[in-house]
């Protein structure tokens, strides 16, 4: 194995171990969780700001938690990586904002066929367009976190789309199923992170 | 084993490496000065918060130089042994 690659694999480890707090799949499953609430509820819209929450508090809780116990650490950027996610992201919110509003807006008001065409599709489809959505998302975040779990989660949501798609569940069904897997591997993974790195300050 | 992982990351904190390396903190500490000494290293001192200590450590250019000649050179030892 040449040099070059133990230096990538030390840097995965390296990038790996850093998101090993269960923090992240904490966050995941309280994105997930609200969407699930949102979707059983029909208030998709109110459930916003509890959707919004976890991604504030996620930098203050890892700052406060994770960083004291693990160490901080600044990691080399990848520039290709970076440009791609440049792209990708705009381009999931330009997509994304739009299909949502479609979907959630009545649109016989607006009296324009197609749209409203469009819309009867879109609710139509929701759960396998909300699932692929989940599953890109999910894979997205683990190749630009280099966190191969994340993967798992997204083939764990393609299966259970699948499954809800044959057994005709409702999408929060999708959600919850989710949901409580990746809970409860944060909560498996935040113990063995406290367990592991007790707090350590320096020059004490 | 501390310029490996100083390689990989753009700097790091003396928590992160002495987790990392499995050091003690006086170990982790002589080698810092002793890496610091040559150059290969830089380390800056700042307060998280204006109160916790953190001592940030990144490879200095000669560091990188140093970890790129080492992989070279281990490269052109294992081509020779196997060739």
């Amino acid at each position: 194995m040449s040099q070059s690659m133990q230096f990538e694999r030390l840097m995965n480890k390296t990038h790996l171990a850093y998101h090993q707090d269960g923090l992240l799949d904490l966050l995941i499953a309280w994105i997930l969780f609200t969407f699930g609430v949102g979707e059983a509820t029909h208030y998709t819209f109110r459930w916003l700001p509890l959707f919004l929450l976890p991604v504030i508090l996620y930098w203050p809780i890892k700052r406060w938690l994770s960083i004291p116990r693990f160490g901080y650490v600044e990691f080399l950027s990848n520039r290709s990586q970076e440009l791609l996610l440049r792209v990708v992201y705009p381009l999931a919110w330009l997509i994304g904002v739009p299909v949502i509003l479609l979907t959630l807006i009545p649109m016989q008001q607006f009296n324009i066929l197609w749209l409203t065409s469009v819309q009867h599709w879109l609710q139509a489809s929701w759960t396998p367009i909300i699932g692929l959505a989940v599953v890109i998302s999910l894979g997205l975040l683990g190749w630009s976190m280099k966190i191969p779990r994340l993967y798992a989660y997204g083939v764990l949501c393609l299966l259970i789309v699948l499954g809800s798609q044959l057994l005709r569940l409702p999408t929060f069904v999708l959600f919850a199923a989710l949901t409580v897997v990746i809970l409860i591997v944060g909560v498996v993974l935040l113990i063995r992170f406290l367990r592991n790195y007790p707090l350590m300050i320096e020059g004490k | 084993m501390i310029l490996a992982l100083l390689h990989v990351v753009e700097r790091a904190d003396f928590t992160f490496l002495m987790n990392q390396t499995g050091l003690t903190r006086g170990n982790l500490s002589t080698h810092l000065d002793k890496l610091a000494e040559e150059g290969y290293i830089e380390v800056t001192k700042t307060f998280e918060n204006g109160k916790i200590p953190r001592t940030l450590v990144g490879l200095t250019e000669a560091g990188r130089l140093a970890v790129r000649t080492y992989r070279e050179n281990m490269r052109q030892v294992i081509d020779e042994l196997l060739g």
